[in-house]
């Protein structure tokens, strides 16, 4: 894997900073004052993971997520959860012809690169849980066929944090398989007057019919190479300390799983790489622990950071000292 | 990453059970080599020592684990623990004198390794060779020593072993994860482990003499004998030469053959020839008389020795021998006595109590002298207690032990110290072997001393400073007998009174005045054996007191004698042997007594019991024991030891402190500066070096102003937080901590396309150096 690096020109790799750039760019006149935000939605996207959106109605999701995929190249499909949202709904269902007389497959939603399930508390554990094999292996089974989606199937679920009547929790099965849990929230009274000038005058949809940055071909390189990034011993080993310190920590019923901490690794080379470095670093770990952590550590919203500060201060960095593989 | 699945090392019991396994086994080598030569105080320090180490070991081992530490580095510690403890026996035998033999040497640097293996035991190689160690240790120890303590930590070590074997064998179960060829070492290793406790069984317990079965033949240094090897210890071969050995007869010698063995050992009186040269002649002109009134003349005369009594008197006048006489091969070098127990120690064997102005005469044993020995029982041993009347110089008075043995001098009088209380030789029960040979001096029954038999005497030394007599006037406490305040009736003895008068006559107290005298002697009158006053026209004592000043230590002791006895004190002079504290072997724990030993001193009767008498030192250079000191008081000593060479010092010394407080408060500037320079004038040519070094000093820097970088904080973090603290731009921060986390974290298969330019690391590391510094803010 580490050839594909050494093989790689720098020329190459300048190409594909300045395509994040762009996409960072247009996000940012979409979302505004919320790089941060923005850079963490790019981490997931870039490291394959699935992103859960956390927040109130109106803050932003759908129209990021509709950029995001038109920017992108890809299509974009919107569910609404509902509690009597069918899980065939999504995978999409087997109808029969009366003319062929035979049945026909039907696709759902998940057959998009980009799919937004609003609300996704609002469905029951049932047709939420038809997802799950869509978000982590990127296929669907149908009446026993096999249905293989998009290489970049990406999926941005959100859910409102105040209302919680007729909410569904979901499963710390579906959780693990989010990269990331991130709260938008509310923009700064700057970036808002910034915001309704720009809307004067501004079809609504202009916004999120833009040309694309990555065609799909291109999108998945980038993947390729993200996940080439190569991450020192002690670096991996800080990770695991981390995952083990979550599994000792009193107040937490559920440490990070294996698949967390592989799903960790991922969004930290994204990371390295947004940064433009090709190696990773523990700083890497560290600014996007409290988006990964928060997703799978099981805790209210509130007691994220501090908890997550806390089990951070528990485990001391790697030296920085030569490796030892030198 | 690969994740190691847990395994036995990781299983904090075990390595605690392994802990305490080596530490048994090290506490069973401690009691194995002391053996009587150091104290249960000095095998707990030593214990406590080793324990604290095994701690601290632990917890840095763990530490290093932590920090993905290497086994390279811990087989490194363990290589430099083996050979310090090998280069400690040299410094050890020229620096303090004592050693330990070859076998010891090695088993010691096996054992500090196993008690480092067994901190090191969070890996699981370490672990398992330090368990297996500690049983190869107590092996060692059990197969050289056999006290109830052995076996006691044997049973321990028996336990912990048995535990550790099983619980590992039980955590591998339950962990399930080891290989089939490890299960299959496992049973070999259950085999093995009980083979070797079923031989450590055998060796230690079956045995009556342990240590010559199993390491007969096996090491060669082992035994006591000396000429092989310096520092061998008792064992093997013994019986030619004398041991350190002090309650065990059978190390000596068969006492049956010992008190009857004839040879040519020098007698006392052989002794003093030696050593003060042959009797001298006197001018028949001079003048010498006993001064007694008419009344006791009769008995005095009756009482003058004769030839039988040969030895009991003693001439002040001496010749010198000619060269050839001295060079002549005579008495052995070796040692005539060996002391064991506190010295100095002033071992009487003669008194002597009439002097005519040359010759001093022993007083005879009244022939009704009443012969008062009684036999009692102390822990199951025979001790003869001497019942001369109890002394009453001071209220409270501890028994003290002393052991003498008689290595060859030719002589039937015990040489003991003055309070002599008890005597216990073992296996004598009989006290018709004892009789008096003086008022205060004990002798055997027989033609000689035993030699080589170890002979145990309990004496009182009281505490001179609390004589509870000290206010009282001496002459009136008792009656006092005439022949010890008899002076001789010479032109000599008015110049003496006049002179003793002179010298105490601002004094009220006797005994104030008798340390006077003592003290006029060792001030004003230099010690010296080759002077010999042997002139035919004045008496020795005259030329030496009024004319020299100088003299051998018997015409010192008269001196003194008959300055007090002018004075009306009782006074007698004793000889004997002079066990001086300069001789002591710490090897062998004893104070041999050589034939130059042999000394004069003066007793003076200082209270109203016939055995008031206290040792008058008079001559410079020897001292009088004194009671032992406590805790409290040796600690004083050593106090105003270090602050009396202090003072001797004082400038070496207080440059010495300074400096260590100037460097101590400096530390971090001087380090600093040393850094800084070695790294303007040694650049690493290797780029991470390099930024590695640089951040060293900045975080030397950062420690100095206490803004130590925390262990959870990584460095862009730290130097964000304080960039604002330093007199350096954030670029330049930023630029490090980049360079820095490339430098550790970057392997080097990135380098080809994403290596910072080294001029520019250069750079940013120059930069770093000269102008990375804290800026002081005020409070």
């Amino acid at each position: 894997m580490s050839t594909l690096i050494e093989n790689d020109t720098k020329m190459d790799l300048q190409q594909e900073y300045s395509r994040i750039e762009q996409l960072s760019d247009c996000l940012n006149q979409v979302l505004k004052g919320k790089s941060e935000v923005i850079d963490n939605v790019i981490i997931c996207l870039l490291s394959r993971g699935h992103l859960l959106l956390e927040d109130h109605p109106g803050l932003g999701k759908t129209m990021l997520a509709k950029t995001l995929a038109a920017l992108i190249g890809g299509r974009f499909a919107r569910v609404q959860c509902t509690p009597d949202l069918l899980p065939s709904d999504i995978t999409g269902f087997n109808i029969f012809n009366q003319k062929t007389h035979e049945f026909e497959f039907r696709e759902g939603p998940v057959f998009s690169d980009i799919m937004l399930a609003d609300e996704i508390n609002r469905a029951t554990p049932r047709t939420q849980s038809a997802m799950l094999e869509a978000m982590a292996e990127r296929q669907v089974t149908v009446d026993a066929v096999r249905y293989q989606l998009s290489q970049d199937y990406f999926v941005i679920a959100t859910q409102n944090p105040i209302d919680q009547h007729g909410t569904y929790p979901l499963p710390e099965a579906q959780l693990d398989r989010f990269a990331m849990k991130l709260t938008i929230g509310y923009p700064e009274e700057i970036d808002e007057i910034r915001m309704l000038a720009a809307a004067i005058d501004q079809d609504s949809d202009a916004v999120t019919e833009r040309e694309p940055v990555f065609n799909e071909k291109e999108l998945l390189e980038t993947q390729q190479k993200i996940a080439a990034i190569p991450v020192a011993e002690s670096v991996q080993r800080y990770l695991v300390q981390i995952g083990n310190a979550t599994r000792k920590h009193p107040h937490l019923a559920l440490g990070l799983s294996p698949r967390g901490l592989l799903t960790w690794q991922r969004v930290a080379q994204a990371h390295a790489f947004l940064n433009q470095r090709n190696y990773v670093i523990p700083d890497d770990l560290l600014e996007t622990a409290l988006a990964v952590l928060s997703v799978r550590l099981g805790i209210d919203q509130s007691e994220n950071r501090v908890l997550i500060d806390e089990i951070l201060q528990s485990v001391k960095l790697p030296d920085y000292a030569l490796p030892s593989s030198n | 990453m690969r994740v190691e699945p847990k395994t036995i090392s990781e299983s904090r019991i075990l390595h605690f059970v392994t802990i305490a396994m080596v530490l048994t086994g090290a506490l069973a080598l401690s009691i194995s080599d002391a053996d009587g030569r150091y104290t249960r105080t000095w095998i707990a320090v030593n214990f406590l020592i080793e324990a604290t180490v095994a701690f601290l070991g632990t917890l840095y081992f763990a530490s290093l684990k932590k920090r993905n530490g290497t086994e390279t580095f811990v087989n490194l510690i363990l290589l430099a623990v083996m050979l310090a403890s090998l280069v400690w026996e040299p410094i050890q035998r020229i620096f303090f004198g004592n050693g330990r033999p070859f076998e010891l040497i090695l088993m010691f640097a096996v054992k500090n390794t196993f008690l480092v293996m067994a901190a090191a035991g969070c890996w699981k190689k370490y672990q398992q060779f330090a368990a297996w160690g500690s049983i190869f240790l107590i092996i060692s120890a059990a197969t050289t020593y056999s006290g109830p303590d052995m076996i006691v930590l044997a049973g321990l070590e028996l336990m912990l072993g048995f535990f550790w074997l099983f619980y590992s064998y039980w955590n591998t179960l339950r962990i399930a994860l080891l290989p089939a060829d490890k299960k299959q070492n496992l049973g070999k290793s259950l085999l093995l482990s009980s083979l070797a406790l079923v031989l450590f069984l055998i060796i230690s317990f079956s045995s009556g003499n342990p240590v010559v079965h199993a390491l007969k033949g096996i090491m060669p240094s082992s035994g006591g004998d000396s000429r092989g090897d310096l520092y061998a210890r008792d064992g093997l071969g013994d019986g030619e030469l004398l041991v350190a050995g002090k309650f065990d007869i059978r190390s000596f010698a068969p006492i049956e053959n010992a008190p009857f063995m004839s040879s040519d050992d020098p007698s006392l009186y052989d002794i003093m020839s030696d050593t003060y040269e042959d009797e001298g002649e006197i001018s028949k002109n001079i003048d010498r008389a006993i001064g007694l009134r008419m009344q006791d003349q009769k008995f005095e005369e009756k009482e003058l020795p004769d030839a039988e009594n040969i030895n009991r008197h003693f001439s002040t006048a001496r010749q010198q021998k000619t060269a050839e006489e001295k060079s002549a091969e005579g008495i052995s070098s070796d040692a005539l006595l060996h002391v064991s127990g506190r010295t100095p120690l002033h071992l009487r064997l003669e008194t002597y109590d009439i002097f005519d102005g040359v010759n001093w005469f022993s007083e005879p044993l009244k022939e009704d002298y009443k012969k008062s020995f009684s036999l009692k029982e102390r822990f199951e041993k025979p001790y003869i207690v001497v019942n001369n009347k109890a002394h009453t110089l001071s209220q409270e008075c501890r028994n003290e032990l002393h052991v003498i043995t008689n290595n060859h001098l030719k002589s039937n009088q015990l040489p003991a110290p003055l309070h002599l209380r008890e005597i216990h030789i073992d296996l004598v029960d009989r006290i018709d072997l004892f009789d008096w040979h003086q008022e205060s001096i004990v002798k055997l029954d027989r033609k000689e001393l035993p030699r080589l038999v170890p002979m145990h005497l309990i004496s009182h030394f009281p505490d001179r400073k609390m004589i509870q007599y000290r206010d009282a006037r001496f002459a009136t406490l008792s009656p006092q007998q005439k022949h010890y305040v008899a002076l001789p009736e010479l032109p000599l003895i008015p110049k003496i009174r006049k002179l003793a008068n002179e010298l105490v006559t601002d004094l009220e107290n006797d005994w104030d005045r008798i340390k006077r005298i003592e003290q006029y002697h060792r001030q004003h009158f230099q010690h010296d054996r080759s002077i010999v006053f042997g002139g035919k026209q004045q008496l020795p004592l005259e030329r030496f007191l009024f004319e020299r000043k100088a003299g051998p230590d018997y015409l010192i002791a008269s001196s003194a004698a008959l300055m007090l006895r002018s004075l009306g004190y009782s006074t007698r002079l004793v000889s004997g042997f002079y066990a001086s504290p300069d001789h002591y072997d710490i090897k062998s724990d004893h104070t041999p007594v050589l034939a130059d030993d042999v000394h004069f001193w003066v007793e003076v009767k200082v209270g109203p019991s016939a055995s008031d008498w206290c040792t008058i030192e008079p001559t410079v250079g020897y001292a009088v024991l004194g009671p032992p000191l406590s805790l409290y008081e040796k600690t004083i000593e050593a106090f105003l030891a270090v602050t009396n060479w202090l003072g001797k010092h004082l400038t070496l010394s207080l440059l010495t402190l300074g400096s260590i407080i100037s460097l101590f408060i400096f530390r971090y500037q001087i380090i600093d500066f040393l850094v800084t320079g070695w790294l303007m004038l040694y650049r690493p040519r290797d780029t991470r070096r390099l930024i590695f070094r640089t951040l060293w000093l900045l975080e030397l820097r950062a420690r100095r102003q206490g803004q130590k970088r925390p262990v959870t904080m990584s460095l862009s973090q730290w130097l964000k937080l304080q960039a604002d603290n330093l007199a350096i731009n954030t670029a330049c921060l930023s630029e490090l901590a980049q360079y820095v986390n490339w430098a550790a974290f970057a392997p080097c298969s990135a380098d080809k396309t994403h290596t910072p330019h080294t001029e520019q690391i250069s750079d940013c590391c120059n930069r770093i150096i000269n102008d990375a510094r804290w800026i002081k803010r005020s409070p």
